[in-house]
């Protein structure tokens, strides 16, 4: 059995999550739930134990295990553990709704099972199957409150948009495999860059960078976001935005070969990002669809990122310890920490309609706590010091500086400079604007409340010695 | 390098099409009369209104019955691989059928095969998120 | 060394004791606080003796893998301007004592966090620290302004911080150039300053690297086409706020600019001159111009700052001694003086609700004190002899006439503008028919006699020791610190930079700490700076 042993993890999350499922409908009853919470965290943290374990000390490029299938490199592994530590989170963080509490736990712990499989593919079949495992995840968490409306049309919108993605990324996938003749990355890496492309290898990485950008919703395949964060549970809205984005931002490293062929589109991604999230945001009145907006702004700063590249591609640079591969994976895990504590404070202002602006009038009088996290929160996705987002941002263009780019770091910057203006707004109605005749309405338990306040410290924690990230980066 | 092969596929395919299309153009003429603007040409004519009710666990049961269809037709493949794969091909496909069987006993136990009381649970719960 | 710690963990670690403080009753909060920023005070005194014999300097670790160290260095400029922000922080937390009646508490951790920012910017010698202190900057005082502030705080609040963000997008970037140029150079990672200095930049980055940091930089003094943000930010702040902006705020772009744009492309500095002294010229006198019909009397102030900033930016560009010296005194007496007159206008709106001065005249038979002090402050803007502000003036324009006459004659006329909207605020409240709007409007409390007699003593102090302030410029630089290669190269030094007391222009007068702790002051030259020799060729320092 010797050869399962790499495959532990996922198979402990998958397991535990059909576990669960199971579990759930048992009983109804309070015990019940807390203890399916309880028994999910450990569940993630069994996980992520074991990951480390397999992984551990396996440090050469891209090792491969379980028949080639998923690698066992330090930063993939690392990914995972930081996704792993954002389902934790959310199991925490989030608002269970009463009788479907299996289900909610066990979806996430499949989400969570997509995410690590994605994030640690070597094999374009591991990456398909992880996205899709974590896509058919969210569709259901998209849609958990099927009796309200607009949740089951988040749901369905999400359905048919990421099945069309998957469409492209399959298709680019299937004439790869055509041209290439293999499925692993490593080796369709080694031909493409040992021998010119055809036009046929060139449609299809084409296609697979439609199939990419709708997923991580870069303009122009962005017209999905605003839509279903908005309709989604607040925690899970998070979600989407960080890790299921992260994930694909994971496995996405092992083609960045494609920068020597393919960086114009990748460029122009991320300049058409920066520009459109952020100028689409400031008529925004929609709190979520602010934050949607922002970060279809944030996906290209990290994809400036991406341009500058890692260690093994040929714009290497010349200070190592600033690739952009480690500028991704900080910002990765700056831009988690902000948006899920973000997301998550506004699921639970959220009344029965959208939450705009007015809405946050007054919650600063009604909930200091809640309004000091979010406070913090957009305080780090705007980029300010001292939270953690504003070393991810400067690491971001540091390297693309660092590999030779101009002009994106200054179109990132300018844009941030836009952004700033809405993150401004939701600050002013949070706390400088009267608040209306209704008081607005807060449901959040103490330990939800206990999580968002440790998450705003940490993220506070993280910007001022934001080498911890660096040094948990080392030590796998 | 250009790929020949693949151009020429892609043109023989788009010919193809525009072919297909333009004889039937050229060769038929619109002939328009009752009959013709019917739904379904040659069958039934429709009666009735539209929008007909039909039970919701009807299709509860019918998607579940697909799903473990499709799910089972993995396993004819295994069946024909099954000795050159032994003892290891064997364990997963046991992994396979320990995920296929957990479906099959959630669905049970949230009462998805329960056809009467399923029927009077989902129009119950649809008529409260209307209200 | 802790003692640069503590300046700055004092403020930091104090708003959590004003938290608490506050959480137990709200006025535990203001004594806290002030209790906070006089024990700031000291430690900066201290600091300010300590730097007589020789920089301070403090270097932790902070991100190894990206060449960010916690690395303060104070010398006597920092210590100065360190001075003067703790000086200003006790008498901001004074006189919002009854002014600030709503959020207490969170009041004054805003106060103290802003502290905390503008002092790492007067002290950070590495340039990702000085970055990381500069964006701090920013939100206290948007909170400051968007929640304390008047009518219109939110378009203030919005339009302050938008303008200095955008402008410190540019800073970044040319700071980012110059460390990768660095890296690339010397292999070393590091945000260091002074070894940031070494590198070479060809002419066309230097042009670039200039016009990225000045444009960072001039948004904050702010130089003339960037200035628009300032009347607002200024009108719609709550006092405590006006006096941080204008005392404070405004100091750390100059700042900015005489350590960090002027050093790191000294060419790029000596070819943009003309236009930079232009663009002063233009300062000064649209701002007198704007100035002096406004109805508003906090944004008459607020027109004259970019004035009086015209000066100061004027005297950092002669590039000579004087210019220099004149532009530090004129930095700590706008900050004193024109800080008063936003006290004075705080004070009058928080009697009479409005700031306007058609609802004013003649106050002075109501409040005979605080119109004794309003006069004292409009002469000291004016420049009157005896206040700083009038050696400030004269040093900037025996700068002025030293690098080209025309501009020392048009420096004069900017002078003849300031006294006309100086004085128009005196007459237009104290003076005239006597306003019936208003009776039996309290004059001016012992808390606020306290807080502006202060402000006259030290302005008093500058006007007849002016040395106060030009003394610890010329503090002994630290030798084992590698002084920049580039003194070499055609362009202007600033004295402080090389660190070398130039043979005429040193301080006499023993500075300002020998009256407070015993020091030794042997290492001090005893040359004299004698206004009678200004000639061009003493005067410039290459």
């Amino acid at each position: 059995m010797g050869h399962y042993q790499p495959l532990l993890p996922d198979l402990i999350l998958a397991m535990g999550a059909t576990f669960i499922l199971l579990l759930g409908p048992l009983r109804d009853s309070q015990n019940l739930r807390d203890f399916l919470r309880w028994i999910s965290l450990g569940l993630v943290a069994a996980t992520a134990a074991t990951l480390v374990w397999v992984n551990h000390g396996m440090a050469t490029p891209y090792p491969l295990v379980g028949e080639g299938w998923l690698t066992t490199a330090p930063l993939h592994t690392a990914f995972a553990v930081v996704f792993l530590a954002t389902i934790a989170w959310t199991i925490l963080a989030s608002t269970v709704p009463d009788e479907d509490a299996g289900e909610w736990y066990s979806m996430l712990l499949f989400l969570g099972t997509g995410m690590i499989i994605l994030a640690r593919a070597a094999n374009l079949a591991a990456v398909f199957l992880g996205l899709e495992v974590l896509s058919i995840s969210l569709y259901i968490l998209i849609a958990f409150r099927y009796s309200k409306r607009s949740s089951l049309r988040g749901g369905i919108m999400y359905l048919l948009l990421a099945g069309f993605a998957s469409g492209f990324l399959l298709f680019g996938m299937a004439l790869i495999y055509a041209v290439f003749g293999t499925l692993q990355i490593a080796e369709i890496r080694t031909l493409a860059l040992a021998t010119d492309m055809g036009p046929m290898a060139k449609v299809g990485f084409g296609l697979l960078l439609v199939g990419v950008g709708f997923k991580l919703a870069a303009v122009p395949f962005h017209m999905w976001t605003p839509e279903v964060y908005e309709s989604s549970p607040g925690t899970v809205t998070g979600l989407i935005a960080s890790s299921s984005k992260g994930a694909m931002l994971a496995a996405f490293i092992p083609f960045l070969f494609l920068l020597e062929t393919h960086w114009s589109i990748i460029w122009l991604f991320a300049a058409l990002s920066m520009v459109g999230g952020n100028l689409l945001g400031l008529r925004e009145i929609r709190v979520k669809r602010i934050l949607a907006y922002s970060s279809i702004a944030h996906i290209g700063y990290v994809l400036t990122g991406y341009l500058a590249g890692d260690t093994l591609s040929a714009n290497a640079a010349f200070l190592p310890s600033i690739t952009g591969v480690n500028a991704v994976f900080f910002y990765v895990v700056a831009y988690a920490a902000s948006i899920l504590g973000a997301f998550a404070a506004l699921g639970y202002i959220q009344g029965e309609r959208d939450l705009t602006l007015r809405d946050l009038r007054g919650v600063g009088r009604r909930n200091p706590v809640l309004a000091f996290c979010l406070l913090i929160f957009v305080w780090s996705l705007a980029g300010l010091p001292p939270a953690v987002g504003f070393f991810g941002k400067i690491y971001l263009f540091s390297a693309a500086i660092n590999a030779g780019y101009f002009w994106l770091p200054l179109i990132g910057l300018l844009g941030s400079a836009i952004g700033i203006y809405y993150y401004l707004r939701i600050i002013v109605h949070l706390f400088m604007m009267p608040a209306d005749a209704s008081d607005p309405k807060v449901h959040a338990s103490t330990l939800q409340e206990w999580v968002m306040l440790g998450s705003a410290v940490a993220v506070i924690a993280l910007g001022l010695f934001p080498e911890t990230i660096f040094s948990f980066l080392r030590a796998f | 390098m250009l790929n020949i092969d693949f151009i020429v596929y892609a043109l023989l395919v788009t010919a193809n099409a525009g072919v297909i299309i333009g004889l039937s153009y050229l060769l038929g003429w619109p002939r328009r009369s009752r009959v013709k603007n019917e739904p379904y040409e040659s069958g039934i004519a429709p009666t009735g209104p539209a929008h007909v009710r039909t039970s919701i666990p009807y299709y509860l049961v019918g998607i579940a019955f697909i799903l473990f269809d499709v799910e089972v037709l993995f396993l004819y493949t295994y069946g024909i691989v099954m000795y050159r794969l032994e003892w290891d091909g064997f364990f997963k496909a046991m992994l396979f059928l320990f995920f296929v069987f957990s479906g099959l006993v959630y669905i049970w136990l949230r009462g998805g095969l329960m056809w009467r009381h399923l029927s009077s649970k989902v129009s119950a719960k649809a008529s409260s998120s209307q209200s | 060394m802790t003692l640069l710690l503590s300046l700055l963990l004092i403020p930091l670690l104090g708003t959590a004791l004003v938290g608490l403080s506050g959480w137990v009753d709200r006025n535990f909060a203001r004594v806290a606080t002030l209790i906070i920023m006089i024990v700031d005070l000291a430690v900066a005194i201290i600091l300010m003796a300590r730097t007589s014999g020789g920089p301070v300097q403090v270097i932790h670790p902070w991100i190894p893998s990206f060449g960010v160290s916690f690395n303060l260095y104070v010398d006597g400029l920092s210590a100065l301007l360190i001075l003067l922000t703790t000086f200003i922080g006790v008498i901001a937390v004074i006189i919002s004592w009854n002014e600030i009646k709503e959020k207490v508490t969170s009041f004054h951790i805003w106060m103290l966090l802003l502290q905390t920012g503008i002092l790492i910017v007067f002290m950070a010698r590495d340039m990702m620290l000085f970055y990381f202190g500069w964006e701090l900057m920013l939100v206290p005082m948007f909170f400051l302004i968007g929640v304390w502030g008047h009518e219109e705080k939110l378009y203030s609040a919005i339009k302050f911080f938008l303008f200095t963000f955008t402008g410190s997008i540019f800073m970044l970037l040319a700071l980012l150039y110059v460390y990768f140029q660095h890296a690339a150079q010397t292999g070393v990672l590091t945000f260091d300053l002074t070894q940031l200095l070494q590198t070479e930049l060809s002419a066309t980055a230097q042009t670039w690297v200039f016009l990225g940091l000045f444009v960072g930089f001039a948004v904050k003094v702010p130089i003339f086409p960037l200035h628009t943000w300032l009347p607002d930010a200024h009108t719609q702040a709550p006092t405590a706020g006006s006096l941080i902006l204008a005392g404070l705020l405004l100091k750390t772009g100059v700042y900015g600019i005489m350590r960090i744009t002027i050093p790191m492309a000294p060419a790029a500095a000596v070819y943009f001159t003309p236009w930079i002294i232009g663009l002063a010229l233009i300062g000064i006198f649209y701002g007198a111009l704007a100035a002096y019909p406004q109805r508003d009397f906090k944004r008459l102030v607020a027109y004259s700052s970019i004035a009086h900033l015209g000066f100061v930016i004027l005297g950092v560009f002669v590039g000579n001694a004087a210019g220099y010296q004149g532009a530090v005194l004129q930095m700590v007496n706008h900050g004193l003086a024109t800080g008063a007159l936003f006290l004075i206008g705080g004070m009058l709106q928080q009697r009479t609700h409005t700031r306007l001065f058609e609802m004013f005249g003649g106050l002075w038979r109501q409040m005979p004190v605080l119109g004794g002090f309003l006069l004292f402050f409009c002469f000291a803007s004016l420049g009157i002899p005896g206040t700083g502000n009038f050696i400030g003036e004269l040093y900037v324009m025996g700068g002025a006439f030293t690098y080209h006459p025309l501009v020392g004659a048009l420096t004069v006329f900017g002078i003849l503008f300031a006294a006309a909207y100086s004085l128009r605020i005196f007459l237009a409240t104290m003076h005239g028919p006597e306003t019936t709007a208003f009776k039996n409007l309290p004059d001016a409390s012992p808390r606020e006699t306290l807080a502006l007699g202060t402000l006259v003593a030290a302005l008093v102090a500058i006007g007849f020791f002016p040395n106060l302030v030009t003394g610890p410029l010329y503090y002994p630089p630290d030798l084992s610190v590698p002084q920049s290669g580039r003194a070499t190269t055609p362009a202007m030094v600033m004295p402080v930079e090389t660190g070398t007391p130039s043979p005429v222009l040193a301080p006499t007068s023993p500075p300002l700490h020998t009256y407070l702790l015993p020091m030794n002051s042997n290492q001090l030259s005893d040359q004299r700076f004698d206004i009678a020799s200004l000639s061009p060729d003493q005067q410039e320092v290459r």
